[in-house]
Parts: C-alpha cells; sequence; structure tokens
C-alpha cells in the first residue's frame, strides 16, 4: 500500500497530546492498528548480549532491512520469557498511519532527543536525518522503532539497526554499548577504538579475513561484572567504497555493490564467516588505531587517558541520550586493562598477527 | 581577572572525566570535545570544585615551580578560554570556599607531593564529532507532521 493511500483515521482519532505517556500509548495502538492491516506479527528471535530479545514486525517490508546484521545472534522462537520486545512498522508498506508528532521542532534536540518526552522509564527519540522514531518504555520492556517509509531506511541502518533503542535498554542492564570494533581468539578480545576514519573498519576486517575472530567493526557492547566482557551485536562491516578492493574475501558479502559511491560499502558477514563470528569473550584490552606510514605494525601503551579520550567523545555523540554514565562506564574498564596505541603498518598482513601474538600472551 | 571570581561547569550540557591526571571534557550542545592534562587538569578541578580565581593561583603556585606572574596569567587565560568556550560560567563570590583540593598541602603551605615544572596549560579542541549533532536541520515537514530532511541535503552517516 502507498503513502495516497494511507489511513488518517488514527490521528484523527488521537489528536495531538503533550504526555510522552500518552504519547507511546498512541504509537503502540498505531503499531497494533498496523499489524490487524496486516494480518498478524512476523516474530525474529535474537539473543543480544544475553537478553532475549524479540523483533515483532508489522509486515515484511522491514524485515530484510533490520535482521541481516543481527543474524549471528538468531535464537529459535521463543515460549518463555522474552526480555524485550521492539515493535517495527512503517507507514507506506502497512497503510497505517502515525499520530503526529505532539512536540514542536524545537523540542528536537541535536543527537534526536525529544526534550519534555524522556523521564525515568520513556525515552523518545526522533532523527530527522534518518527519519526514524525511537521510543522505549523500560517498565514495560516495549520499544517501537518506526520510520515513515521503509523504502528510505538509510543503508548505514540496516548495518547497526535499532541502536537507540538497545542503548537504552541494556544501559539499565548493565551493558554499555561502545563505538569500538572488536577481534579476538580464543584468549579474549581486544577492542579497537577511536573516531571515525581512524582504521576501526579496516582492521577488524583483515583480522577476520585472517582467522580471528570477530565481534564487530563499529559498534560492540561491554559489561565489566563478573569479568570485563565484549558482547557482539552487529555481524556487519563498513568500509569506504574505494577500500574493498582491499578485502576481496568479502565480495560475496557486499549488500550494497550497486550503490557504492554514495554509499559505503556495506558487508553482512555471517553466512559467509559463521565460524569467526563469536557472540562473546572475555575483555583483555583497549588498542587505538593508528596510521603510521611505517612498513611494520606494532603496539605502543598508553595510558587509560588517551583511551577514554579516543572512545567517550565518539560513543557520546552517536548515541542519543548518553552522557555522563558512558564516562562512569568506562573508566573503570579503561583503568584496569592495559591500553596502547596500535601503530597500522602498510604491511597490512601483520596486523592480525601483532593482534594475535598480543593476545596469546594474556 | 579578579581573584575574588569563581566559576561553576556548565552541567548539564557538560560533561567531563578526570583520568590518569587527564581530562576529558565534552560539549553536548556542540559536539566538541576536549582534554586538559598537567597543570591544566589541576585547574579544572579546582574550578569545578568552585575555588576562586586567587585560590587556584595560591594552589597552582604550590605544586609547581614558577614565575608566579605567569602562573597567574596562565590561569587567567585558561579560564578565559574554557568559558569562551562555553564549558564554565562565571559565578558571583558568595563567599563560600567550596572543596579545593588542600589535602597535599600541610599548614604552613608547603607541598607534601614533589614539585613539576609549571607549563602554561593547553586545551586541546576536537571537532570532529559536530558533523554527527543534527545542528539546525534543514527539513521539511511531511503531510502527516513529521519532519524530514529535504532529499538534496541529506546527509550521508558522518564518521559512522
Amino acid at each position: 500500500m502507498r503513502a495516497d493511500s494511507i489511513d488518517r483515521s488514527d490521528s484523527q482519532a488521537t489528536g495531538v497530546t503533550a504526555s510522552p505517556e500518552i504519547f507511546f500509548d498512541q504509537v503502540v495502538r498505531a503499531f497494533e492498528s498496523a499489524e490487524r492491516k496486516m494480518e498478524g506479527p512476523i516474530d525474529h528471535f535474537f539473543k543480544i548480549g544475553g537478553y532475549h530479545v524479540r523483533l515483532r514486525f508489522a509486515g515484511p517490508a522491514l524485515v530484510p532491512l533490520i535482521t541481516p546484521a543481527l543474524q549471528h545472534l538468531t535464537e529459535s522462537p521463543r515460549a518463555g520469557k522474552v526480555d524485550l520486545t521492539v515493535c517495527l512498522w512503517d507507514s507506506v508498506s502497512t497503510g497505517a498511519r502515525m499520530p503526529p508528532p505532539p512536540w514542536r521542532i524545537e523540542q528536537n534536540g541535536v543527537r534526536g532527543e525529544i526534550s519534555g518526552f524522556n523521564s525515568a522509564t520513556l525515552r523518545t527519540t526522533y532523527n530527522i536525518g534518518s527519519g526514524i522514531l525511537s521510543v522505549l518504555d523500560t517498565s514495560r520492556d516495549v520499544a517501537v522503532y518506526w520510520i515513515r517509509d521503509f523504502a528510505q531506511l538509510p543503508y548505514y541502518e540496516s548495518g547497526a539497526p535499532l541502536l537507540t533503542i538497545l542503548n537504552w535498554w541494556m544501559s539499565a542492564h548493565q551493558r554499555r554499548i561502545l563505538h569500538a570494533g572488536a577481534v579476538g581468539n580464543s584468549k579474549g578480545a581486544v577492542l579497537l577504538v577511536g573516531r571515525g576514519g581512524s582504521g576501526k573498519s579496516s582492521t577488524t576486517l583483515a583480522c577476520l579475513s585472517s582467522g580471528l575472530l570477530y565481534l564487530g567493526d563499529d559498534y560492540c557492547m561491554v559489561s565489566s561484572a563478573p569479568i570485563p566482557f565484549v558482547h557482539s551485536i552487529f555481524s556487519s562491516g563498513k568500509v569506504n567504497a574505494e577500500d574493498t578492493r582491499l578485502f576481496p574475501l568479502l565480495n560475496d558479502s557486499l549488500s550494497n555493490a550497486a550503490r557504492l559511491g554514495p554509499e559505503k560499502a556495506l558487508f553482512f558477514l555471517n553466512a559467509r564467516f559463521p565460524q569467526s563470528i563469536v557472540s562473546g569473550l572475555q575483555l583483555r584490552a583497549f588498542l587505538i588505531p593508528k596510521v603510521s606510514g611505517r612498513s611494520e605494525t606494532r603496539l605502543v601503551k598508553v595510558s587509560s587517558s588517551a583511551s577514554l579520550l579516543a572512545l567517550a567523545p565518539s560513543t557520546i555523540f552517536q548515541l542519543p541520550g548518553a552522557g555522563h554514565e558512558v564516562f562512569d562506564g568506562l573508566i573503570g574498564l579503561v583503568r584496569n586493562l592495559p591500553n596502547y596505541v596500535l601503530e597500522l603498518g602498510t604491511e597490512r598482513e601483520q596486523i592480525p598477527s601483532v593482534i594475535s601474538e598480543f593476545l596469546s600472551r594474556r | 581577572m579578579a581573584p575574588s571570581v569563581r566559576f561553576s561547569i556548565n552541567n548539564p550540557k557538560i560533561t567531563h572525566q578526570t583520568i590518569d591526571g587527564e581530562v576529558v571534557i565534552v560539549n553536548l550542545g556542540t559536539g566538541s570535545y576536549y582534554s586538559l592534562d598537567g597543570a591544566g587538569a589541576d585547574i579544572w578541578n579546582c574550578l569545578e570544585n568552585g575555588a576562586t580565581i586567587g585560590e587556584i593561583v595560591t594552589y597552582i603556585s604550590q605544586r609547581f615551580d614558577g614565575n608566579f606572574g605567569e602562573i597567574t596569567s596562565a590561569i587567567e587565560r585558561l579560564a578565559a578560554e574554557l568559558k569562551a568556550e562555553g564549558l564554565i560560567g562565571e559565578e558571583s563570590d558568595d563567599g563560600q570556599g567550596k572543596n579545593l583540593e588542600t589535602r597535599a598541602m600541610p599548614v604552613d603551605g608547603t607541598p607534601q607531593v614533589a614539585r613539576k615544572q609549571f607549563s602554561p596549560p593547553v586545551l586541546n579542541k576536537y571537532t570532529d564529532m559536530q558533523d554527527l549533532l543534527l545542528l539546525d536541520p534543514i527539513h521539511d515537514v511531511d503531510e502527516t507532521g513529521w519532519p524530514t530532511v529535504k532529499p538534496d541535503v541529506r546527509k550521508e552517516d558522518g564518521n559512522k
């Protein structure tokens, strides 16, 4: 069903309100309306960070756009307890209308947070750039994810879907999502931290191609008790289009070959590397990749403040609502684990070897 | 700058953490972030604890070897820079000395810790995150009432 046939009765019935609780209920009712129009939900189940997460889709349109990056965490349909349910839908494919936003444009914060629509239990963001609304009620462990038109979902959202909702919910469950990649072996994992373009993705994908275990290239989740642990969230990878030639083994995993240039190369890796992608490993160290220009790759010890500087700001700015608690969650980890600059050499095959040898000494 | 001037951190827009003698400061409103080390980190922590400029000058002079005038002007310069960046705001002096850290100082004012050579602090500023913020997005409102970025100005995913 296209936009011109969208049912407008929902908004006429609900009107504009200014209460976050009422808005959340309206959003849930709008999802239920979409569900009815599509003759029932489509459920997919995942185990993320040790928690059972159900994605409940109203219709099939968003399923192939949201689930590939989570494929490695798929679990069988659960008859038992589900920890978090995320209801996903779009208006164009379902013909169900979302109530208009009950806030003024000035309330839409720079990271998408909606001023006045966040409380101890309710979280609301609308990202104007992506057009994605995310709402979560932690008291019910229910979230809703909506975009007006599934065909407008940005490709990078497919690479790291539901980041905002997962960050909110996992933060309340002793998990912290970080802007970091992670690779490892049987001895544990290293977290690769740094701003975009610092070499996280190219390093993690080079490691995957050479046999190290892969937990993510851009976002991972950590917990600190009982031991420092890194949890995989997404089995995707993303590099600049011109860098795809460096990863010939990944050609079969490229999802957007026809759109390279405007888009970065987005790989969904689980089908090609199911044995190399793991759900979690003990966290052993923080590495800050830096292009050195020298031929050899080496590790240089640095202070924990260097890791904090490389990790905290980029995490905070990429996750709506994140703030001081990111510092609080990181400070113990970077203090108690070793921190290194990973000086990336031009002989790229050395990179995984250096990481592997480092971990083998742990 | 008067010695009695006191500043406070512009919470909640500013979030910060000190680790291993270095401060990382994030301005959630602008996307800029900063680092300070050495005497700069000490000065930041004094400011956070509500010390006046005069108190900070005294404290830093007792912890570092350096010319008193140079230390004073460096502290004033850093405070002015932090204020200009929107990280701190000036408070009126209410006469309440707050929690200035003096545990390292004996009563005669001689520091218990080894004195370090004073170097004028440098506020390192990073702006690479600003693209991630939706600062004044150019948008339309669609027929359902939801704002959307105009297609011709839709950004790629920044540095993600």
